[in-house]
């Protein structure tokens, strides 16, 4: 790429206004279908503990994920990523919303129903080592999801803690070693074997390399990808880190205070992102090579941090940081805006009739 | 480059073990010039906050079985530890990595601030001194704490003065060590990975603001991090490390232009990119440090090792006039004046494959 894939100015596409995230994407028989998902965490205060107020960690979160297919979160910390994922799973409950893993309303079961449900959907953890009991060996630990949900002998069992083993690139050795004799990068890989171990269609990352250095991170990204294309799994990939999340998603969501800002294909969010606050995220990546430099859009500093969640700005929750706010973003919070065929971005900057009036100082 | 602020030479740091002798730092040199920003990238275990805090002086466990720390022209490492803690603080100050433990959290922000300017880092406090504090005023000291809380761009000084360290965000935290940090103007900073912690935006912000900073009070800078793409953004002159030895160092620009080592080759490979994917990552892991490698300490995990790779150690030679590198896929004279003598342990198995046979074997990494 010789020509820079960004102008010194911002453009903002004209979009329709819409209700409906999902049928933006139109996903025929999607594995994964997330509807309005709230999570909202009650704050109590006085002497009976009467609720005053609630912390909206997840607002009203609708999206769609095709089988086989990554998607990638992203945001800053507090942004909410990890609680979506964990709604999803129902390791938290969530307050409002559906979730369809497979045709199935996961959010409607309860008890064994449940139970039985979680072996379709894993999760990776964010910190290897605090997830790996220390006590237990490394077969123990891969062994433990199919002995909850009763699958196989002791010795099927145990034949298939080795292939597990063997897909993640580790010596069959490793069976009887416990946690603490294994590095960093070793143990975030035996925690992705306990994740497949169940034959999961769906697995949620929640940035299963940030502990990891970057060579270590390249090959667990490799082994995920060739779990992911032989068993067809479907992720949901939690980053903070956009180079990686380019890298391995189909679609992403970049999420803030808990509200999708845009959402669309991963490659044209990265070439021409449309909301101000991805557009913020994309400028501040430290790069090494001059084509990711021409990625970068012009600089667009953000001032200050993420706002504290229990005090939202009214109107757009980004208003406080947006260097492109004007009078509409205070009254109301913006409407996702469908800029193109495969994207949504939650700007008014997107509405015709702002069209002139926001986008750049000069105008 | 004759008189450089900070210079190590030959820097050996061992540490005794329940498994033997851990040699971590195996001959660093490391040269700082006066108002410029040197960076120290590698992975975690490769000795980089090791090398910092041998500097500093922090390692009181530590064995520096040889070397020397010249901070403008007098070896550190000589003198008492009155006089090394005189230096700190005052002279030399350093940026931790964690804004959320580097903090006192049960003193205000003010208070921490205030001890730093009354004390200016003297081992010991006399009676009369600690008496006469008592009766001397603090608004000329206050004042120059808000005065530099305001230059890390908070906003509402006075507030923060008075705030504990909970009370504050984790980028606010950090500007508040940044602040600390160079309260007492000191010519020689020492920063180690202040953005880990911290989001992307916010990391952005502290490094530009850093920049500033730097520049205005002329302060040098030895910045360490594992991200080559912040060293980029924010060194004049980089040093990659590996296994406790500097395998290449060169100008900034003049690194990312012509990666030489395998290593940081491997590095740079394996960073995610937005106009290329993730390469495959290094194979393997560091070395036992109490049980190095007899010859190149990266050999085990180098695509191109031969068997000299093994047996000789390939001591820094210079490629190209300011770019040196620790490999025997290169031809160059000694680097560092103490191994000039010894040409012999220079043997060459080059040309590297990448630029014999670009064709095919070219590493594409830029």
């Amino acid at each position: 790429m010789s020509q820079p894939l960004h102008t010194d100015r911002f453009e903002y596409a004209p979009g329709d206004q819409i209700q409906d995230e999902i049928a933006v994407f139109d996903d025929k028989d999607p594995l994964l279908r997330v509807e309005n998902l709230s999570k909202h965490f009650p704050i109590y205060e006085g002497i009976i503990k009467r609720q005053v107020a609630a912390v909206r960690a997840v607002d009203d979160v609708s999206f769609t994920v095709p089988r086989g297919q990554t998607f990638g979160l992203v945001g800053e910390s507090g942004s909410g990523k990890t609680t979506l994922g964990r709604s999803i799973l129902r390791i938290t409950d969530p307050t409002h919303g559906t979730v369809e893993v497979d045709g199935t309303d996961v959010t409607s079961l309860s008890g064994g129903a449940l139970k039985k449900q979680r072996k379709d959907m894993q999760m990776v953890f964010q910190d290897p080592s605090s997830s790996l009991n220390p006590r237990k060996t490394i077969k123990q630990i891969i062994e433990t999801p199919m002995k909850i949900h009763d699958i196989g002998s002791a010795g099927e069992r145990a034949q298939r803690v080795e292939e597990l083993l063997e897909m993640v690139d580790l010596p069959r050795e490793f069976m009887y070693k416990y946690p603490s004799s294994l590095s960093g990068g070793q143990k975030q890989r035996v925690g992705i074997a306990r994740a497949v171990a169940v034959n999961p269609k769906l697995v949620v990352l929640d940035e299963p390399t940030s502990a990891l250095d970057v060579s270590v991170q390249a090959r667990v990204i490799e082994i995920l990808n060739d779990l992911q294309k032989r068993f067809d799994l479907t992720y949901i990939f939690i980053s903070h880190d956009l180079s990686l999340i380019k890298n391995v998603s189909d679609r992403i969501g970049v999420l803030y205070l808990g509200r999708f800002v845009e959402t669309g294909d991963v490659d044209s969010v990265f070439q021409d992102p449309q909301h101000p606050y991805t557009r913020a995220l994309l400028s501040a990546i430290p790069t090494v090579t001059d084509e990711d430099r021409q990625y970068k859009p012009p600089e667009l500093t953000l001032e200050g941090e993420i706002p504290d969640p229990r005090e939202k700005p009214t109107g757009c929750a980004f208003r406080s940081r947006c260097p492109e706010a004007f009078e509409p973003c205070a009254e109301e919070e913006p409407a996702m805006y469908q800029t193109d065929s495969t994207r949504c971005s939650r700007c008014y900057l997107h509405d015709e009739a702002y069209q002139d009036t926001g986008g750049s100082d000069d105008q | 480059m004759s008189n450089p602020l900070l210079e190590v030479k030959d820097l050996h740091v061992e540490f005794d073990t329940y498994d033997g002798t851990a040699q971590v730092i195996n001959g660093i040199d490391l040269i700082v010039e006066r108002g410029e920003t040197v960076a120290i990238v590698g992975e975690s275990g490769c000795g980089k906050s090791v090398t910092v805090k041998t500097i500093l002086g922090l390692l009181p466990e530590a064995d520096i079985s040889q070397g020397e720390i010249l901070y403008k022209g007098e070896n550190l490492l000589e003198l008492s530890d009155a006089k090394r803690h005189a230096r700190r603080g005052k002279e030399m100050s350093m940026i931790m990595q964690n804004p959320m433990s580097a903090i006192n959290p049960v003193f205000t922000v003010g208070e921490q601030m205030l001890d730093v300017l009354k004390w200016q880092g003297q081992h010991r406090v006399g009676i009369t001194d600690w008496v006469r504090d008592k009766f001397r005023s603090e608004a000329e000291l206050r004042e120059r704490a808000i005065d530099m809380l305001e230059q890390v761009d908070i906003s509402a000084p006075e507030r923060v003065f008075e705030s504990y360290p909970v009370e504050l965000s984790g980028g606010m935290r950090q500007r508040v060590l940044i602040a600390i940090a160079l309260l007492l103007e000191p010519d020689f900073l020492i920063a180690d990975e202040p953005g880990t912690a911290l989001d992307v935006t916010t990391e952005a912000n502290i490094l530009e603001l850093l920049d500033d900073i730097v520049e205005e009070h002329d302060t040098s800078v030895l910045y360490i991090t594992h991200d080559l793409g912040v060293a980029r953004e924010i060194s004049d002159q980089l040093n990659v490390m590996y296994a406790g030895e500097i395998v290449e160092t060169a100008p900034t620009e003049t690194l990312f232009e012509d990666p030489q080592h395998p290593y940081t080759r491997g590095l740079l490979e394996s960073i995610p990119q937005l106009s290329r994917g993730i390469g495959a990552g290094i194979p393997g892991k560091l070395p036992d440090y109490t049980d190095p490698p007899t010859g190149c300490r990266f050999a085990d995990r180098c695509p191109h090792a031969e068997t000299e790779c093994r047996e000789v150690v390939p001591h820094l030679r210079r490629t190209e006039p300011e770019h040196a590198a620790a490999c025997h896929l290169f031809e160059g004279d000694p680097h560092l004046d103490r191994h000039q003598d010894a040409v012999t342990e220079f043997p060459y198995i080059g040309p590297p494959p990448w630029q014999a046979d670009t064709d095919e074997t070219e590493v594409d990494v830029r």
